[in-house]
C-alpha cells in the first residue's frame, strides 16, 4: 500500500505562497502607516514649494513675496500664516496647520498652504466653516 | 513545469480564487481618490473625488464654479446676470433661467424666516465691506439709508426677466457657495464618478457612496479654535454653516462679523456663534445657515421643519443644540462643548 503523505513538497510551496502574498496584502493595514506631514505651499495657483515639517529642526519664516504681503512660519510638524497685509487676516486666523487635509488660504495673495500626508487616526472627510 | 506536476489543477483552482479574494477584500482593485485645492470663487475649493474620470471632473468642477462667478452671481463682474440686475435696478433684466430659479427660491425663504435672509442686502454689505480691503464701521446715517433699500418683496420675477427696485442692490453671496454645490452635483450626476466630498469654502457637498466606509463623516468647526468639535456621520447630503468667526472687522476693541441682519443693518446678536444646516439642496442649507443664525435656535425650528433640514447650533456659552433628526448621530470631541436637549 502506497504511504500516504499529508503535505508533498508542491504543498509546501503553496502554502509558503499564499502566506506570503497574504503578508504583502495585509501589511499595510497590520503595520503603522507613513504619517510625515508635507506642507504644500501655491501661489497664483501654482505649486511653488514643498516642505517636509517632520524635518524641521528650527522654526523659520517663508516670506511668499507677494502683495498683499503673506508669510509663513514654519516649525516642527507645523505651519501657520504668520502676517498678512490684508485686513482680515483669515489666514492667520486659521492658526496652526498640523494635520493632513488642513488647508489654510489667503485670498489677496492668492497664496494657500495644503498639509500632505497620511492620516493618523480617524478624520472627517471636510469640515464645514 | 516540475513544481506544478505535484499540484492538481483543483489546488491550483484554490490558489486563483484565494488570492482573487484577497485582491477583492483588501481593496486591491479600488481607485484612490483624487484630491485637489484651488482658489476660485474667492474661496478654498476642496475636492475628494472617487473614480476612474475623477482627474477630468475635478478640472470640470473648477470651469464650472468660474463660469457660475463670472456669467451668473458676481457683482464685481459687469456682464454677471447679477452685475446687469444691479447696473439696471428699476428696470427688467433678461436673465438665464437658473438665475431666475436661484432668486425665487431665494425670496422664497425670505418670505419663510420673515427677511432675516434677504438677497436685496446688497447696498448693506457693501456699505459694511466686511472681508474686503476697505471695511470700515459706517456711520448710523449711511446705514439706515442701506437698510431702507432691503426689501425681498420688490423682486419682480417674469418668465425670463428680473428687476429690483430702483436703488436696490442684490447679494446672492450668501447662497453662492450652496448653489455652486448643487451645480456640481449636477455635473457629478453626469459622470462615472462613485463618491465625491466637495467643500466651496466650507459649504459641503457630499456625492454618492464613500468606498472606504459606510458613510461620509463631516466635521463642524470649532468656533473659537482651529479643530472641528463635532462629527456626523451622513449620506448624500449638502452642508453650510455660518460662523462669527470666518470674516470680520476689528474696530476700536469691538470687533464685527460678516452675517448682517438686514432689520438692525448691523452684524446678528443671537446668542448663536456657528449654525450648520443640512439637507438636500446646497442653496437651501446655505440661506437657511445665514438665516437660523441670525433667528438663533428655538426661533429657527419652524423654519427647519418647514424645509425638511437638520441644524447644529452652538452658542456663546459653547452649548450645543441639534435638531431631533441628527442629534442622536452627534460626536462631541471637546469637554467645553456640551449637548442641550
Amino acid at each position: 500500500m502506497e504511504k500516504y503523505v499529508f503535505f508533498k513538497k508542491a504543498d509546501i510551496v503553496l502554502i509558503t505562497l499564499l502566506i506570503l502574498i497574504c503578508f504583502a496584502l495585509f501589511a499595510p493595514r497590520i503595520f503603522p502607516q507613513d504619517t510625515a506631514l508635507t506642507a504644500v505651499i501655491y501661489k497664483n495657483g501654482q505649486e511653488v514649494r514643498r516642505i517636509e515639517l517632520e524635518g524641521v529642526q528650527q522654526s523659520y519664516k517663508v516670506d511668499l513675496h507677494t502683495s498683499p504681503d503673506a508669510v509663513l512660519l514654519v516649525d516642527k510638524n507645523k505651519i501657520r500664516y504668520i502676517h498678512a497685509g490684508c485686513n482680515d487676516k483669515l489666514c492667520i486666523n486659521s492658526g496652526w496647520l498640523q494635520k493632513a487635509g488642513d488647508v489654510s488660504a489667503c485670498l489677496p495673495s492668492k497664496t494657500f498652504v495644503v498639509v500632505e500626508g497620511k492620516p493618523s487616526g480617524s478624520v472627517p472627510d471636510a469640515v464645514a466653516y | 513545469m516540475s513544481l506544478f506536476k505535484g499540484i492538481s489543477l483543483i489546488k491550483l483552482i484554490f490558489l486563483g480564487t484565494f488570492i482573487l479574494l484577497l485582491s477583492v477584500l483588501t481593496g486591491c482593485g479600488k481607485n484612490e481618490p483624487v484630491s485637489k485645492t484651488d482658489l476660485a470663487m474667492g474661496t478654498v475649493i476642496t475636492q475628494l473625488i472617487y473614480g476612474n474620470d475623477a482627474n477630468e471632473v475635478s478640472n470640470n468642477i473648477i470651469n464650472q464654479i468660474n463660469d457660475l462667478e463670472m456669467n451668473y452671481l458676481s457683482w464685481r463682474i459687469n456682464s454677471s446676470d447679477v452685475a446687469r440686475i444691479n447696473a439696471f435696478s428699476g428696470s427688467l433684466v433678461k436673465v438665464d433661467s437658473r438665475t431666475l430659479s436661484w432668486i425665487r427660491l431665494s425670496t422664497d425663504i425670505s418670505g419663510n424666516c420673515g427677511g432675516v435672509f434677504d438677497i436685496t442686502v446688497g447696498k448693506l454689505t457693501d456699505l459694511w465691506g466686511i472681508g474686503g480691503d476697505n471695511a470700515d464701521l459706517p456711520s448710523q446715517e449711511d446705514i439706515n439709508a442701506a437698510v431702507k433699500t432691503i426689501d425681498y418683496r420688490s423682486i419682480r420675477l417674469s418668465e425670463t426677466q428680473v428687476e429690483i427696485a430702483d436703488g436696490q442692490s442684490l447679494d446672492l453671496g450668501a447662497v453662492g457657495k450652496g448653489i455652486a454645490c448643487d451645480i456640481i452635483r449636477d455635473l457629478l450626476k453626469k459622470s462615472s464618478v462613485e463618491g465625491a466630498v466637495i467643500s466651496v469654502g466650507g459649504s459641503i457637498l457630499l456625492y454618492g457612496e464613500n468606498p472606504k466606509a459606510d458613510s461620509w463623516t463631516v466635521g463642524i468647526k470649532h468656533p473659537r479654535g482651529d479643530s472641528y468639535v463635532i462629527t456626523i456621520p451622513l449620506k448624500e447630503t449638502c452642508i453650510s454653516t455660518s460662523g462669527d468667526y470666518e470674516r470680520f472687522l476689528e474696530k476700536d476693541g469691538k470687533t464685527y462679523h460678516h452675517i448682517l441682519d438686514p432689520k438692525t443693518g448691523y452684524p446678528a446678536d443671537s446668542d448663536i456663534i456657528s449654525a450648520t444646516v443640512i439637507c438636500d439642496s446646497g442653496l437651501l442649507s446655505d440661506a437657511l445657515s445665514t438665516a437660523c443664525f441670525i433667528l438663533g435656535y428655538e426661533k429657527s425650528l419652524p423654519l427647519l421643519e418647514k424645509y425638511s433640514a437638520q441644524a447644529v447650533f452652538i452658542d456663546k456659552d459653547f452649548n450645543v443644540y441639534a435638531t431631533d433628526g441628527i442629534v442622536d448621530l452627534l460626536s462631541i470631541n471637546n469637554d467645553d462643548f456640551k449637548l442641550t436637549r
